[in-house]
């Protein structure tokens, strides 16, 4: 049988085998066993068969096995042939007319056609396919359309000198395509169109073009599910937009037909539109769109001035202001003739500022102003003086403020145009543009210094128009001389300083930033003028106990946020607490100025990590501050006794010690050791079981120091005796509690990276087990139960083997009548994110620490629940929770079913409210990702979460007490009667809120009306946060709707 | 046993003793006891209307399916032989009639029994012939129906009342064939009630245009006979007396309930007069007050059984005279939703927004020396009424200066639905194991939080069952 | 664009004037000292608090204080109402206003019911919507309020040409009752809480 027979064969069954026969073919043409002309000869009987399928598919083999033959099989002359053979095709017989389009393809690609030969193609399609419609299988016109597409790419001159000859070519060119609605195809057709668009005169056709495309819009397609091509209504809409937008020769007709559209009620198109109108106003240039600008103006306004849709009036805005633009590029005339309507009609809102359209204004001004140095200069010029007389003879501030915010949105413009002192502007090329602000800077400056200092502190709004005016002022390339920034500087941290707290403390909180964002833009004026008026009013000692001085400190913190100015405000803060702490400042003072380093800080965090060498940072801080800390000085000794104090101070040496290198921090250790106390570690904690108490509290500090220092850096001493040491230091009974906690977290970093995998069991060994024996129930107690959990803690987050064989030991404790549910709280510290555990500490932490313990625990402790003693119950419940509350619910997932039935019943648990929080947030998280799986719970989901927010007595049943003369007020004493605390209260109602969002509508509409009523006593809690809770659950209940009744 | 004669106030005090099971989880707005059986119909806001047992104050039926909007009022048919008839007036602007066969014929003794003894399935109204069956519905009105009534007389006439300001008059010719016979439309607004004479014909209207209107039937039209001006706000609720009189109870004047010779002639007088009036009429108002209106009896008039008033009028014009005799003493700081007064005793129920429900008794006015009665209401009377025309108002106070008796709480309770605010109140035959006597009566109240509750009435040392 | 508008161009208040209840938390935060800026300094799950003493300690201190329901909390139920015809909260077209709202005690020393009265001012006099803006006052409040609270919306005195009528319509249990069962107004209503947080 010959290939052809083969390939008619498989043709309806196995599209692969075709193929290849048709390959197969092609190699044999190649290797010459397999004649050109034979091959056609074979074709002949079925490319002349009356059945129509049979011409269609053997046509289909021809063009596949062309497209399968390499170049240079075929001759010049072949192809030609070829060529004449399929277009004859084309001409006399409408079957197969994408296999011949293929074919035709393929034939181009193996050599070049000639300026006729082009033409002849392009010829026979339009004149025996047209239109192409009539061949109803997107398959049949895709090729045919690529074609042409292909001719518009490689044959640009052929076709278009068939236009420029032929006079109805166009006509009947664009015709061809009328009526295409596949979405690949379309693709196709515009880009097709867009060519004469672009290049051809196109003069009379403009309109018929023009409507070829513009038929489309607004283009509303929603590509099918799993399209495989991928194509999108934006894909469309774009390559739409660039063929309405392609030629000045269609402005006549595109814009009136936009506008028209404008009208639609439809959101999409009028956003549609609008981008359209963007595109057509950038590419039709100047001549053309100074001819439509006015009437774009007055249709598009509306958009802004009556915003429905904020997104809307944003594209109208960028459409006005592209006008704009693009004007700017031509002749002033139009664009004076342009901003003038604008510019009167904005005055005039301005007349009854502040009003919606007072702020539309002001963003249109803004938006427009900011697109080129010319517009910028007229509209400013325009519009100020008028701003200032309507500003004179205001009667309210509120008009005032309406004034102001439309000036600041001028100067906003004014910024972008000609740029900050520190970068330019975009235009800011061009040496002949004079910022137009020069004319009124000083003008500016005055009224709104004025408005700052002069109004009362209870307008605020309009103060912070004022404030955000002189702010971006000073910010103007080159406008204010810096006298005149170091007043605004002076009038901001006046602000800052001297004025009383007011409402929100808004104009604080502004005056800081703006101080930030000036020190950006003048570091040393904010340094010369700001910090010693900040200076002055930190006090050297806080006798008299007031704490005037936080704001300030917060303030001066702040402005270390600009690198400009980090290391002054540092170097102040540091002297500010040296004389403090001579002066026997409280600890409060001191815990204030360190929080403020440690703040500025983290702000500056950028300069600490660039230290390569020692940092200077080190010197000047951390061993100052370590060496107060370690001196009998009598007054360190009293200002460095307070756990807070040393807190901060261990954050703030971590923070500088933590980058610096292993050599560095080799070093640094050393350094430290001897200061703490030289002569030898075994004198100091934890080593030294009875130093002072003053001096156990020196592990705060070290506890930092360890997380601070990389795993490589050597320990005092060999890391089992500090392992022991530590643990031995624990246990002593005289421990306040934070230097407990303190010890236990450096167990936790000790086991978590100062020992190597190789010696972690060796080195374990003998702690859980005799002679230590942590892990022995005869050993249960508050201390070993916390050591446990931190030698565990380090454990966990590298993910030890060790875990498999502890985990079971410890969940047997959980039985321990006398300290089962102290080791159950215990297992939500596994997982919880650690202090100082973490990443920057260069702790070791796997990232399948949490999926491995959920592995390990979940499971065995659902299991041993169902099985264990009623009075236990509650502490693998408890266990539970504090597993699952850290864990991501991907992993929850996998467990959810039988999970969920036990998180449930941790609602009913007394006391607890830890367990019950997570438990409920558990739930949100499962309601949130996988609410089927909640369904079948739904009722007793909603009675706990109810009974965990709402007072046990309900308004409904305490109407029913009997016998009493006059009802009991249900409302005010609702917590009372529910143990919970507000905080759980509060989360149950978020839980409850997500329920009728989260199930179907059917599971959820039979509990509405219980629901809603309960829930009425929730809105009188006792606690404002659970009222709002309460509030925001019944009106998401409320919507839950009863199915249709509505007949109006 | 005849209500306890108050001696010395504060009189009586009132006990919750049931609230009917179960309750439901959305408003209700109205519970009418069925006229001969110890059961009570309750509508509701979710569609439905609750048929309850008085006897052991459990829910027996659900009417639900008839309604697209709240049911908001409910009417028992009176006189209906054999089988129970309930017209229901919803948000929806349509009425809907629903009857269900007694067992029994009806026989109030042998059904009594029969509830009593049967809280057990046969009351649970799940078996088909058992259940209340939708037999026919009501349109004509264009929005809300607010309030229904079956008349006393014949019981063929149903009344309703609707937010588009009309009243329609219905008649029953045959089972569920029924004809309008009016549409009465004087009312500027709303009509909120509507409440037919215990004697006769006449219908009582109350309105959102701060009025009440009488209407009868003047040859074979209904029209509007009397206009009762005096409410200063929404009128929510009228109602008539029972037909025939009261006994007034004794003053609380100091013990001594002895009047002297002349005060018993005056009384009789004033009792005549009142016998020739007929029945008075009691409205409650968002203006937080409850007031009493009686009936000038015609010149000339001789006092044949009010029941044949109509023949003797139907000579001269039907207009009638009436005039507030007082105002009950104000006890609501909120809009009084509903009064309700004692067919048995005479005494007066109200309740409304602030939850509170007040019980009034009427008793002869402590005579004074002079015979002249100080404490007289009309003088504020006047002052509050200035605005209005004068001689109404003169009319009035004559009346006022010539009652003998006064009204006083006898009850009162706060927060009666806990927090929520009373619909509806109302007098009923006490039922349940519990009655002291086969007439003592029950209040029963309907509330925002869903509940009916019922209430007795007890001395104050008495602590109830 | 939309003639059928009352208002087109109404005034807008600032943000930052609307009455707010952080007013008063953020002085109390100085007096007590508590270190705003700083406050997030240490984290959360600082190491110094031990979990093991978590459940006694965590439980809210303050649970016994009862913060009362005053006028600030019921402006912050409505304010964020949002009006109907445009995307603008009541708060900042200054129909509701905190000096516009009164909480009254119950009456009788038995009574457990208190009053709320809001006073409505429409942005313009002859305003069709003001009853539509009342009504959902109302039910916002009815939603929001525990039921011991009675609801009573007018239309403040002189802000509106018919103010009395809409004060009566508002008052009416019945008819607002019978609103609510009437889907297009329910939509309304709908679309202008949907704003409420």
């Amino acid at each position: 049988m010959s290939d052809i027979q083969l390939y008619l064969l498989e043709f309806d069954k196995d599209k692969k085998e075709t193929s290849r026969i048709a390959e197969q073919s092609a190699t044999r043409l190649q290797n010459g066993e397999l004649k050109l002309v034979a091959l056609i000869e074979n074709l002949g009987e079925y490319i002349n068969n009356e059945e129509s399928t049979l011409r269609t598919k053997a046509m289909a083999y021809l063009a596949e096995v062309l497209s399968f033959t390499p170049q240079k099989v075929l001759s010049r002359h072949q192809r030609n042939l070829l060529c004449d053979f399929i277009l004859s095709r084309i001409a006399d017989d409408g079957e197969g007319l994408g296999s011949c389009a293929k074919g035709l393809l393929a034939l181009e690609e193996r050599g070049k056609w000639d300026y006729e030969r082009a033409t002849a193609v392009i010829e026979v399609l339009i004149n025996h396919t047209h239109p192409l419609r009539q061949y109803k299988l997107q398959t049949e016109r895709y090729p045919v359309l690529t074609l042409i597409d292909t001719l518009m790419a490689k044959y640009r001159d052929a076709l278009r000198n068939l236009h420029d000859t032929t006079p109805d070519f166009m006509a009947r060119f664009i015709s061809y395509f009328e009526g295409e609605k596949d979405p690949r195809n379309l693709m196709v057709v515009f880009s097709i169109l867009k060519v004469p668009m672009i290049e051809w005169d196109i003069g009379a056709d403009a309109q018929e073009l023009f409507d070829a495309v513009f038929n489309y819009f607004p283009i509303t397609f929603r590509p099918p599910p799993g399209d495989p091509y991928g194509i999108t209504a934006q894909h469309l809409k774009d390559r739409l937009r660039d063929c309405i937008a392609s030629t000045p020769d269609f402005a006549p007709y595109s814009f009136p037909a936009l506008l028209d559209k404008l009208d639609s009620t439809s959101v999409n198109t009028k956003r549609d539109v609008l981008q359209t109108i963007s595109s057509c106003v950038k590419e039709y240039g100047p001549r053309t769109v100074s001819l439509y600008s006015i009437t774009l103006w007055d249709a598009l306004k509306f958009e802004i001035l009556n915003a429905q849709e904020e997104d809307l009036a944003q594209e109208a805005l960028s459409a006005l202001a592209g006008i704009a633009q693009t004007l700017a590029d031509g002749s002033s005339g139009p664009l004076n003739a342009y901003l003038r309507p604008i510019t009167n009609e904005c005055n005039e809102h301005l007349e009854d500022a502040p009003t919606k359209q007072s702020q539309a204004s002001g963003q249109i001004l803004h938006k427009i102003a900011s697109t080129s140095p010319e517009t910028a200069t007229i509209i400013i010029s325009i519009i100020l003086p008028n701003l200032y007389t309507l500003y004179q003879t205001a009667d309210t501030t509120a008009k005032r403020r309406g004034l102001l915010e439309v000036l600041v949105q001028l100067i906003r413009a004014d910024i972008e145009v000609f740029g900050e002192w520190r970068s330019l502007g975009k235009f800011t090329g061009d040496p002949l543009a004079t910022n137009p602000l020069d004319k009124f800077g000083s003008r500016t400056l005055e009224v709104m210094a004025n408005g700052l200092s002069t109004a009362p502190i209870k307008e605020v709004s309009f103060r912070l128009v004022c404030l955000n005016g002189l702010l971006h002022l000073t910010k103007v390339r080159q406008l204010l001389d810096d006298q005149d920034i170091a007043k605004v500087i002076q009038l901001f941290h006046d602000v800052v300083i001297t004025e009383e707290s007011y409402g929100k403390d808004e104009m604080k909180a502004a005056a800081i930033n703006g101080l930030v964002e000036i020190s950006h833009q003048k570091p040393q004026l904010v340094v010369d003028k700001a910090f010693p008026a900040f200076m002055a009013e930190l006090p050297d000692t806080d006798a008299d106990g007031s704490l005037t001085y936080l704001p300030v400190l917060e303030a001066f913190a702040k402005l270390a946020s600009e690198e400009k100015v980090f290391d002054k405000v540092i170097l102040r803060l540091k002297n500010k607490l040296n004389t403090a702490v001579k002066e026997h400042a409280s600890s409060s003072y001191l815990v204030a100025l360190l929080s403020a380093i440690l703040y500025a800080l983290n702000q500056g965090g950028v300069q600490l990590e660039q230290s390569s060498e020692s940092s200077p940072y080190y010197q000047d801080i951390v061993l100052p501050l370590l060496s107060q800390v370690s001196s009998s000085d009598s007054s360190h000794q009293h200002a460095f006794d307070n756990e807070t104090t040393l807190d901060l101070v261990g954050r703030i040496c971590s923070i500088i010690i933590r980058p610096q290198s292993v050599e560095i921090q080799n070093k640094i250790s050393k350094e430290i050791q001897s200061l703490f106390r030289g002569f030898s570690f075994t004198d100091v904690p934890p080593f030294n079981l009875n130093c002072t108490l003053q001096q156990t509290k020196w592990m705060i500090v070290t506890a930092h120091l360890l997380g601070a220092f990389r795993k490589e850096v050597a320990l005092p001493s060999d890391t089992q005796s500090f392992l022991n040491a530590l643990i031995q230091f624990t246990q002593q009974s005289s421990l306040t509690p934070p230097v407990r906690a303190a010890t236990l977290s450096q167990i936790s970093l000790v086991t978590n990276k100062f020992i190597t995998t190789p010696t972690l069991n060796s080195l374990l060994e003998p702690i859980l087990y005799p002679p230590t024996d942590l892990l022995s129930p005869s050993s249960l107690n508050p201390t070993t139960i916390r050591i446990i959990f931190a030698v565990l803690k380090g454990l966990v987050l590298r993910n030890s083997t060790l875990l498999s064989t502890i985990y079971p030991t410890l969940l047997s404790f959980l039985t321990n009548p006398t300290y089962g549910t102290t080791v159950a709280h215990g297992f939500t510290t596994l997982l919880q994110p650690a202090d100082l555990l973490t990443k920057q500490n260069h702790c070791i932490i796997s990232g399948l620490h949490k999926q491995k313990t959920f592995t390990l625990l979940v499971p065995n402790i659902a299991a041993s629940f169902r099985a264990a003693e009623k009075e236990t119950k509650p502490n693998y419940l408890i266990a539970l929770s504090g597993v699952l509350r850290w864990l991501p619910f991907e992993i929850v997932q996998e467990e959810l079913s039988q999970l969920l039935p036990l998180l449930l019943q941790s609602l009913d648990l007394k006391g607890e409210e830890g367990v019950k929080e997570s438990a409920v947030g558990c739930l949100m998280k499962v309601l949130e990702r996988n609410p089927g799986m909640v369904e079948e719970h739904t009722g007793s989901l909603i009675t706990r979460l109810l009974s965990t927010a709402t007072p046990i007595a309900t308004v409904g049943s305490l109407g029913n007490n009997p016998a009493v003369g006059k009802a009991t007020i249900s409302g005010a004493r609702a917590g009372v009667v529910n143990g919970n605390p507000a905080r759980v209260r509060a989360v149950a109602l978020k839980c409850l809120a997500m329920v009728p969002a989260q199930l179907k509508m059917e599971v959820v509409l039979p509990f509405r009306r219980q629901v809603v009523k309960k829930l009425a006593a929730a809105l009188d809690d006792r606690r404002r946060i659970v009222r709002t809770e309460a509030v925001r659950c019944r009106a998401k209940w409320l919507e839950v709707d009863e199915v249709g009744d509505e007949d109006d | 046993m005849p209500p306890p004669q108050p001696t010395l106030s504060p009189a009586l005090t009132l006990h919750r003793l049931a609230t009917l099971q179960p309750t439901c989880t959305s408003r209700t707005w109205q519970s009418v006891p069925h006229p001969h059986l110890p059961i009570i119909a309750t509508a509701v806001s979710d569609r439905t209307v609750r048929v309850y047992s008085l006897t052991n104050f459990s829910l027996l039926h659900t009417i639900s399916g008839g309604h697209k909007r709240s049911v908001r009022a409910v009417s028992w048919k009176p006189h209906s032989q054999g089988q129970s008839v309930l017209a229901t007036g919803s948000f929806d602007a349509s009425a809907g009639v629903w009857r269900r066969w007694e067992r029994g014929g009806g026989d109030v003794e042998k059904d009594f029994t029969r509830e009593s003894g049967g809280d057990d399935g046969d009351d649970g109204g799940d078996e088909e012939d058992d259940d209340y069956n939708f037999s026919c519905i009501l349109d004509g009105h264009e929005s809300e129906i607010k309030s229904l009534a079956w008349n006393n007389m014949s019981g063929s006439l149903l009344a309703t009342c609707s937010r588009d300001k009309s009243i329609w008059i219905w008649e029953e010719l045959e089972e569920d064939n029924f004809e309008t016979v009016a549409v009465l439309q004087e009312h500027e607004a709303d009509v909120k009630c509507v409440a037919w004479h215990t004697a006769e014909d006449l219908l009582a209207s109350a309105s959102y245009d701060d009025t009440i209107r009488l209407w009868k039937e003047d040859v074979d039209d209904w029209v509007q006979v009397a206009l009762l001006a005096g409410h200063e706000k929404t009128v929510w609720w009228v109602e008539f007396e029972g037909a025939g009189l009261k006994n007034v109870s004794e003053g609380g004047g100091g013990g001594d309930g002895a009047v002297g010779e002349e005060g018993e002639v005056g009384r009789k007088e004033f009792l005549e007069r009142r016998k020739l009036a007929g029945p008075r009429l009691v409205s409650s108002s968002d203006d937080c007050t409850v007031r009493i209106w009686r009936r000038i009896p015609k010149e000339n008039q001789h006092s044949s059984g009010a029941g044949s008033v109509p023949s003797i009028l139907r000579s001269h014009s039907v207009e009638e005279e009436w005039v507030q005799e007082t105002i009950l003493p104000q006890r609501h700081d909120r809009a009084i939703y509903s009064v309700s007064w004692s067919r048995k005793t005479g005494m007066i129920v109200s309740a409304g927004s602030d939850g509170r429900i007040v019980v009034y008794q009427e008793r002869w006015r402590k005579e004074v020396a002079n015979g002249v009665d100080e404490t007289l209401v009309p003088a504020d009377e006047l002052a509050r009424d200035g605005k209005k025309n004068s001689e109404e108002a003169a009319a009035r106070s004559k009346e006022e200066s010539a009652s003998l008796t006064e009204w006083v709480v006898v009850a009162e309770i706060e927060g009666a639905h806990d927090v929520f605010e009373i619909n509806h109140v109302c007098w009923a035959r006490r039922c349940d194991k519990g009655k002291r006597s086969d007439d003592e009566e029950v209040i029963i109240s309907t509330g925002d939080d869903g509940e009916v509750k019922v209430w007795t009435l007890d001395e104050q040392s008495n602590n109830g069952p | 664009m939309d003639p059928d508008k009352d208002n087109a161009n109404p005034t807008i208040l600032n943000p930052s004037d609307l009455p707010s209840r952080r007013r008063e938390s953020s002085v109390k935060k100085r007096e007590d000292g508590g270190v705003g800026l700083f406050d997030d300094l240490i984290p959360a799950y600082t190491y110094l608090n031990d979990p093991f003493d978590l459940p006694a300690s965590s439980s809210d201190s303050d649970s016994d204080s009862v913060e009362d329901i005053d006028a600030q909390e019921i402006y912050d139920l409505i304010s964020s109402i949002s009006d109907p015809e445009h995307p603008l909260s009541l708060g900042s077209l200054a129909v509701v206003n905190l000096p516009d709202i009164r909480i009254l005690p119950p009456t009788s020393a038995g009574s457990p019911i208190s009053t709320v009265v809001v006073e409505i001012t429409p942005t313009i006099t002859h305003c069709s919507l003001a009853t539509v803006i009342g009504l959902g006052v109302r039910v916002r409040l009815e939603q929001a309020l525990p039921p011991r609270f009675r609801v009573d919306v007018r239309i403040k005195k002189g802000t509106h040409s018919t103010d009395e009528a809409v004060n009566k319509q508002l008052g009416d249990k019945e008819r607002v009752a019978a609103a609510l069962e009437n889907g297009t107004l329910m939509g309304v209503l709908r679309k202008m809480l949907s704003t409420c947080e």
